[in-house]
This record gives C-alpha cells, structure tokens and sequence, in this order.
C-alpha cells in the first residue's frame, strides 16, 4: 500500500479493519493493523498485528508483532512477539521469536520459535 | 500581488461592516490588491486562470469554504499560492488551517506561513477536502491489489483534508484521529456505520466510525443495478464510476500558527 520511502510515522497511518466492512485480497500495511471484522487473501506489515475478539482472519500473515485475541485461518510468521488471548482460535502455522499463551486459548497448527523467525 | 476573490453571499448588505474592517486591516498591512467580486456569471476558474497570467502570485478567498475549494482546484494547474480569509464561524476549513474569523485573518496572510498540501483527484477533476457517498451499495478496489465491501458501514469519507475524527480503543491504547493529513501523499479512507438516532436531535441520524484505511489511489463502483452518487467538497456531484487518487503536494496554501495540520 505504501512505498518504502514514504515520509509518515506508523503511528500516523494505522489501518483500521472495523466490524462493518470485509477485505478480500492483499493488503499491504506501512504502520499497525487493527482488525474487528473479516479480512481475507494476506496481510502484510513490518509493524503489529492486531485482531480483537469477533474478528475473522482467513489469510497468511506477515507481521513484527501480533496480538490475537479473534479467530485465525491461515499462518502467522511474526518477527518479534505473538500474545494470543484466553478468546484466540488459530488454525494454522505460527513462526516468531516469543510466544505467550493465555489459558483458554485455542492453537491447532505447528509452531517455530528462536532466532530463525523473521518478518521478511 | 495579491488577488482578493469576494464570495457571491457578500453582496448581502448584512457583511458590509465586516468586509470594511478586512479592506482596512489589509490596506494597514499593505498587502493591497485586486478585487474581485463573484457573482453568478462569474466562474472563480476562469478568474484564477486570467489573472494568474496577469501576474497574480497570491489569490486570497474572502467567503466561504466552498469557494476556498473550488478555488483550490483552479490553482493546481498553474502557479500560486491560496490564502483565506473565512467570514463565517461555522467555516470547517478556518478551524483546521488555524485562522481566526474576519479582518485577524488579514494578519495570517501578511505572515505568510505557506504549507504546501496534497490535493485529491477525482476523474481528472481536483479536489482538497473530501469526497462522500452515503450509500454501501459499492465495490472499492485500493491500490489495484484489495477489495472492501462495505457490508454495514453506510458513510464512507475519502479526505484529503478535512475533520475525521476517529478513535478507537484497543486493549493497549487508545488511537485518536481528528484531521486527516493533507501532507502525506496518502487519503484517508474512512467508514461509518449508522448508529441509530442521536439524542437529543431523534430525527438526525448518528454514524460512528468503523473503519480507517490509508491509500494512494481507489476506485469506486457500483455493487448492484444503480450508479450511486458521490459528493465532492461539499458541493459538486458525480456518479459512479470514479478513480480517484492523490496529487502529492500539488498546491501551497496560507496557514495560521494555530493549524491543526
């Protein structure tokens, strides 16, 4: 969505997916990403992925770090963090360097954590 | 040397007052010039045009915002800077642009403090504030590569510049965001879901804000059998179909230190 070189914060330029719409295609992101409705195709941004509960992602995800606490189909390859809440449903693979799990939520898929994990 | 476009309401008796404290205050300031005033017959384009090649390099809008836009669309395709001296309180762009109401404007454009702005482009045609359709019944292609269906969301705001006014609580923060920003080389693209009746005015219906998306360039049109009506700076209509992108820095206009830009 953006040229590399653009003159913008990504705290300026927060994408903002609310309940009322839905995205289908690829969607490529210069600052945050903030879901509340239905995304699907991918996502890409070298910031944070943010899916709040009631959200539905069906597509692949690129980001540096997320916090899930939607439903997900489709995998995750996360550069820094990922934070999956006690509402999270994941069906799909996650890559990231850290993880943090709360109690309730739901992963079926495979996980590759450690130093290997970038988001490209 | 400055051009001073009179809006057509000024011939009202009621602004006489008013338009003699502006003249004086920019006579003190010796930023005198030509004055014209519009009337029905006469297109501000075609003035902007002709006194361009005159040798105007200012065009100073004494009215309204409405004129301040189209204004700003006949400066994009030539040369000038587009200073403002609004008359009416309510006057959206003089809150966002930071300049008091009346003749203290006179102040703001001797200073000269010129922010260069994007401008957006709606088929062909320019446009500085924003455009609104207040149908869903539309399919919205971003940037060749994401579709948006609309689903619920009713207003849907592409801005330039103009106030949007969102905000969003997240569990880590809370995002808030009045004024899109003319500087960016990006349109805000923001939609609104109908919220009912607004208390205590039952009959004016409520929106609250969706969705924020950022992009260079959309197109809109139409999901099902009617093309759907779009606004343009408040005042021109188009229809569906429409492409519309920005045009990165494409005008210089007079901003007050108070600006909210």
């Amino acid at each position: 969505m953006f040229d590399k070189d653009a003159k913008i914060r990504p705290e300026d330029a927060e994408t903002i997916i609310g309940a009322g719409v839905k995205v289908e295609g690829t969607l490529t992101a210069f600052g945050n990403v903030i879901v509340k409705g239905h995304v699907s195709g991918s996502v890409e941004t070298k910031n944070e992925f943010h899916v709040e509960d009631g959200a539905l992602i069906e597509a692949d995800t690129t980001a540096q770090d997320a916090y899930i606490a939607g439903e997900i189909k489709g995998n995750l390859k996360i550069g820094g963090k990922i934070e999956l809440a006690k509402s999270a449903k994941i069906n799909g693979d996650i890559t990231c360097r850290v993880m943090s799990i709360e109690e309730g939520a739901t992963f079926n898929g495979h996980c590759a954590m450690g130093n290997t994990a970038s988001a490209e | 040397m400055y051009l001073y476009l009179y809006d057509s309401f000024l011939v009202n008796p009621k602004y006489r007052k008013i338009i003699d404290r502006i003249e004086n205050r920019i006579m003190a300031l010796s930023i005198d010039g030509k004055v014209t005033r519009l009337t029905i017959i006469k297109n501000a384009k075609e003035i902007v045009t002709e006194q361009l090649k005159k040798g105007i390099e200012t065009v100073v809008v004494v009215g309204g915002d409405e004129l301040f836009f189209e204004t700003a669309s006949a400066l994009v395709e030539n040369r000038g800077v587009l200073g403002f001296i609004p008359i009416e309180p309510s006057s959206r762009m003089a809150r966002i642009l930071g300049l008091p109401i009346g003749e203290a404007a006179c102040d703001v454009v001797s200073a000269r403090r010129v922010q260069q702005m994007d401008l957006g482009k709606i088929n062909n045609q320019y446009f500085l504030s924003s455009v609104v359709l207040n149908n869903n019944d539309v399919r919205i292609k971003c940037e060749s590569s994401f579709v948006i269906d609309p689903l619920k969301s009713k207003l849907i705001r592409i801005a330039n510049l103009d106030w949007i006014d969102f905000s969003l609580i997240t569990h880590k923060k809370t995002i808030k965001k009045e004024i899109s920003n003319p500087s960016d080389g990006l349109l805000e693209l923001v939609f609104e879901q109908s919220g009912g009746f607004s208390f205590p005015f039952f009959k004016k219906k409520a929106y609250k804000k969706d969705s924020l998306f950022y992009v260079k360039n959309l197109r809109i049109s139409k999901a099902g059998e009617e093309e759907i009506t779009l606004t343009v700076d408040q005042t021109k209509i188009m229809k569906t179909p429409v492409t519309i992108e920005v045009a990165p820095r494409a005008i210089k206009v007079i901003v007050g230190r108070e600006r909210m830009i």
